[in-house]
Parts: structure tokens; C-alpha cells; sequence
């Protein structure tokens, strides 16, 4: 593969480039937008922090239940600010018509999605990872599976998410009342995937006699693969004409 | 034709409280049932006629 | 109540259905038929349900819940089922009246989920003693009402009638390959939790009476899909003839005149 790195996001040549490389500029393009403001980050971190705070207050200062349910509201911080992410990784294309842009560029849409997909999936896995020590800080959890299993199950788990994620991201940065519809179809979608990512990473924290981390991370990676398999095929037909 | 699934956790009910696994009554909840269906049905067959088509419709969609 | 009566009315109804969508020109009367088979085969298996069939010796009474909830369950199934096929045939296809066949689908198959999944709410109270378990059939349904209510809320937001159809195909393949993981994330869920596998025979008595209850409620089923797509097509066919009928501030959305 040619190194994305050198061509700075902008690529012209006499004949078509394919399906990965388009992506990789798609991908750094996203990067690079993001990197000169940072805000996104920035903004999905407090926001993910301030759910954790959120959910400590809501539940009372016991410890052994903040405890025990520590890897619930983990995922439902990185769920509630997935919602902001996608939202926003659309909405710089919606803006200006760039995907319009894109489309003429031309870049086929397999393409888009790959790039928009696999720029979302690190976006939350960073926010998990800066959220795992507030997570030891505020909840007292200590990591009993290793970090490594962690780590696992938290790419999985994002990636689960980033799949079906972008696709109806796409779709409702078009559509009236965006910041509406994201969720409300996104949510019902992901109960498979946030049982599971749930289930294994609360297996992780708090130990597995039972050797239950296996299957769950076979469901996710069945979701990841039903998911990232459909979003390939389908988005063409989403940011059609 | 095997006993269908849904029946298990009445089954499961039954088999918790040996001696008195019979549900007896219960008829208040057989009555909002039905009457839920009754009125459900009833509520979205009026639905569909308050909203069906007028008269200016084309024909050949019809 | 032997079977065969059953078999019969399941039957009518089921050819009934073919003849309608086989021979256009009866399509202004076979629903009229459907709809009197439906009335009153709902009245007749309310009475079976409720008067005939036996007090079972486990449940009594309660059980006779069942004779409405199970084919609500069946008739929301098929119903999205039919929902899913429309939405891949759309994607080849790009023909509108699938689109308003899936939206009619939708509709009705979430109308019959909706009131399946309160009758076993409305069941759970007497036999498990609360209104609502976390039980894996119960709360997929629940989710599968959430994730379809999210489905008919996009067709909302969206005006052009193209790519609301595009979108909503979209979701509604998405939609549907996600209730077989649903299904098996939610029991794995509950696995940590007693269950039991019962088999046995159903008394023939109960079981012509649930089928008959399932012919009438498919041919209501029909009924209502068949309504419900004329009233979508009827829509179409307004939003295509009218174009000013289309808000006229699209705002930012960037409208492609293709």
C-alpha cells in the first residue's frame, strides 16, 4: 500500500486509486481535520468523564456497588459519547456539501465508510483508554483479567459500535432533527453488543472462575463482523443520489 | 407438536411451589387481556380509516 | 372443536391472500371478505379462548391469555419479516410501492408486537407474580418494538420520498439481522439464571383454537397491511405529483436534483 502519509490528504492522478487507499486518505483527511482543532477529543473526554461523575452521584457514594457495576457505566459513557462522535464526523461532511465533494472526487463510497469507520473506532478506543484510569480513581476497580484482555475487549466493543455507528450516523446527518434520530436508532441496535462488551469487561475487572469471557467476545466478534460486513455493503446506497 | 416454549416459565412456576402449582382464578387478567386485544384491534382498524385515502388520489394507485 | 375447522379458516384465508395478490382486479372486494372472516373469526375464537377450551391443570385460567398473545407474536413476526424481504427488494428494485409495502409492514407488525408483548406483561403478573421479567423472549421483544419505533420515527424526519425509501431499507435490513444477535446476547444474559425445557403434547382442543385465533388474525393482519399500504401509496403519490407539497426551506440539507 502507498503511504497515505505523503500524499497530505489530497491526491490527483490520471487513474483511479483503489478501494484502501482511497480509504486511508478519507481516514487521514478526518484525522488531520480533527488534529488541528482538537476539539472532538477534547470535548467527547469531558463529556464521557463527566458521565462517570454523573453516574457515582446518581447511585450514592457506596463503593462496593459503584464497584461492582463499574464496567456498565464505562460503556454507557463510551455509548452516550459515541453519539457525539459520529454525530460530529458527519457533520464536517454535511457542511459545505463535502461529501458531495467526495462523491465527485470521485471516491467510491465503500471507501468513505471505511475511512469514516476506522477513524470513529480508534476516536472512542482512546476515550476508553483515557477513561480507564478514572475509572480505578473514582469507582475503585482493580483489573484482575489483565490489560491486555482489556484491551480486547474495549477495541472490540468501540469497533462494534463504530460499525452500525457510522452507517446510521450517515443517514441521520441528512435527515431533519439529526441529533434526535442518531440515538434513537442507534441505542435499540447496540443491546447485543453493549451486553457483551459489558458482560466480558466486567469478567475482566472482576474475574472470570467461569470461563464465560470466550463466548461474550465471540458475540461481539460475530456483531463486528455482521455489522462491519452490512455497513460495507450498504452505505453506497445511503449517500446516493 | 411439542409443548411450546412460552409455556416454560409457567411450568418453571409451577414446579417452584410443589402442592399448589394450579393457578387458580386469575380471570380479572384474562379479561384485560382479551379486552386490550379487543380494543387495540378495534383502535387501529379506526386509525386506518380516519387516514385512508380521499378522493384525490389517482386512480391506478388504488 | 376438531382441527380441520381450523385448517379450513387458516386455509380461506391464506387463499384468499393468493387470489388478491394474483388477480388485481379482485382487490376491491377480497379485503372486504378478510375483514368479515377476520371480525368474525376473532369474535368466535374469543369465545373458544375464553368459554370453550379447558382450564389447564398447571395454569387454570390464566393460560387462556395465550390464545391472543401467541399470534399477535406470530402476525408481528411475519409482518417484519415481510418488512425485511420488501427492504432488500427495494435496494434492486427502487420501486416506491415496496417502500410503502415495508413502511405498511412496519406498522402493522409493530402494532401486533406492541400489544403481544403487553399481554405477556399483563401474563406475567398472575403466573411470575410481577408485571415484568427480564425473560429473553420479553425483552427482545421489547427491544424489537424500540428498534422498529426508531425505524417508522426515520421515515418522520425524512421528506424526500426517494431517499426516505433508501434509508429506511437500510435501517430495516440493519434492523432485522439484529434481532437473531439480540435473541442470543439476551439469553446468554439470563443464563446465569434457572430455566427450564419442557416438552410435552398440546391438547388438540387448545391447539385448533390457537390456530384458529392465528387464521383470524392473519387475515386482520392482511387487512390492515393492505390499508395501511394504500394510505402510503396514497401519500406517495400526492409528495410525486406535488412538488411544493415538499417544505420549501431544505435549509442546509443539500439538495441534489437527480
Amino acid at each position: 500500500m502507498i503511504d497515505a502519509s505523503a500524499e497530505r490528504g489530497i491526491a490527483f492522478r490520471p487513474q483511479p486509486i483503489g478501494l484502501f487507499h482511497s480509504a486511508a486518505i478519507v481516514f487521514w483527511k478526518d484525522l488531520l481535520i480533527e488534529w488541528r482543532t482538537r476539539a472532538r477529543l477534547n470535548a467527547l473526554i469531558f463529556f464521557a468523564v463527566a458521565t462517570l461523575l454523573l453516574f457515582s452521584f446518581a447511585l450514592g457514594p457506596d463503593t462496593a456497588l459503584l464497584r461492582q457495576n463499574a464496567a456498565g457505566y464505562l460503556w454507557l459513557g463510551i455509548l452516550f459519547a459515541s453519539v457525539l462522535s459520529l454525530g460530529e464526523s458527519f457533520r464536517v461532511e454535511t457542511e459545505n456539501s463535502s461529501m458531495d465533494g467526495l462523491k465527485l472526487a470521485p471516491v467510491d463510497a465503500r471507501a468513505v465508510f471505511l475511512g469514516k469507520a476506522v477513524g470513529n473506532g480508534p476516536m472512542l478506543f482512546a476515550l476508553s483508554f483515557v477513561l480507564l484510569p478514572i475509572l480505578v480513581a473514582l469507582y475503585d476497580v482493580s483489573i484482575a483479567g489483565g490489560l491486555a484482555a482489556l484491551v480486547g475487549v474495549l477495541a472490540l466493543g468501540c469497533a462494534a459500535i463504530t460499525a452500525p455507528g457510522t452507517i446510521y450516523a450517515a443517514i441521520a446527518s441528512n435527515a431533519r432533527a439529526r441529533d434526535v434520530l442518531l440515538p434513537l436508532l442507534l441505542f435499540p441496535l447496540l443491546v447485543p453488543a453493549l451486553l457483551a462488551s459489558v458482560k466480558a469487561s466486567a469478567l475482566v475487572l472482576q474475574g472470570d472462575p467461569m470461563h464465560q469471557l470466550g463466548s461474550w467476545l465471540g458475540l461481539l466478534a460475530g456483531f463486528n463482523l455482521i455489522y462491519w460486513g452490512l455497513g460495507f455493503t450498504l452505505f453506497p446506497r445511503v449517500v446516493e443520489d | 407438536m411439542t409443548a411450546p416454549t412460552f409455556l416454560i416459565p409457567l411450568l418453571w412456576a409451577a414446579e417452584l411451589k410443589p402442592g399448589e402449582g394450579l393457578i387458580v382464578g386469575g380471570w380479572e387478567f384474562v379479561w384485560a387481556a382479551w379486552g386490550v386485544t379487543w380494543a387495540a384491534l378495534a383502535l387501529y382498524a379506526l386509525s386506518l380509516w380516519l387516514r385512508r385515502e380521499t378522493s384525490e388520489t389517482p386512480k391506478e394507485l388504488r | 372443536m376438531p382441527t380441520w375447522t381450523s385448517y379450513v379458516l387458516l386455509l380461506a384465508v391464506l387463499g384468499l391472500f393468493g387470489v388478491h395478490l394474483a388477480v388485481p382486479a379482485t382487490r376491491a372486494w377480497v379485503w372486504k371478505v378478510l375483514a368479515v372472516l377476520g371480525v368474525g373469526g376473532v369474535v368466535s375464537g374469543s369465545y373458544l379462548a375464553l368459554a370453550v377450551a379447558p382450564a389447564d391443570h398447571e395454569m387454570g385460567d390464566v393460560y387462556r391469555i395465550m390464545f391472543a398473545h401467541v399470534p399477535e407474536v406470530w402476525m408481528a413476526l411475519l409482518a417484519l419479516c415481510v418488512n425485511f424481504g420488501a427492504s432488500v427488494a427495494f435496494l434492486f428494485r427502487k420501486d416506491l410501492s415496496l417502500d410503502a409495502l415495508s413502511e405498511a409492514c412496519a406498522e402493522v407488525g409493530l402494532f401486533f408486537g406492541t400489544i403481544g408483548v403487553l399481554l405477556g406483561a399483563i401474563w406475567g403478573r398472575p403466573t411470575w407474580g410481577v408485571w415484568w421479567d427480564w425473560d429473553p423472549r420479553l425483552t427482545t421483544a421489547a427491544i424489537m418494538l424500540v428498534v422498529y419505533s426508531g425505524y417508522l420515527a426515520l421515515r418522520k424526519f425524512v421528506d424526500d420520498p426517494e431517499k426516505r425509501a433508501t434509508w429506511s431499507a437500510v435501517v430495516g435490513i440493519i434492523a432485522a439481522s439484529d434481532l437473531p444477535i439480540l435473541w442470543f446476547s439476551v439469553r446468554w444474559w439470563r443464563s446465569l439464571h434457572q430455566r427450564q425445557s419442557g416438552a410435552g403434547k398440546m391438547d388438540p382442543t387448545i391447539w385448533s383454537i390457537l390456530m384458529w385465533n392465528t387464521a383470524a388474525l392473519m387475515a386482520l393482519t392482511i387487512v390492515f397491511a393492505y390499508q395501511r399500504y394504500r394510505i402510503a401509496q396514497a401519500t406517495r403519490a400526492r409528495e410525486v405529483a406535488l412538488p411544493s407539497a415538499l417544505p420549501p426551506d431544505s435549509g442546509d440539507v443539500p439538495s441534489e436534483a437527480a
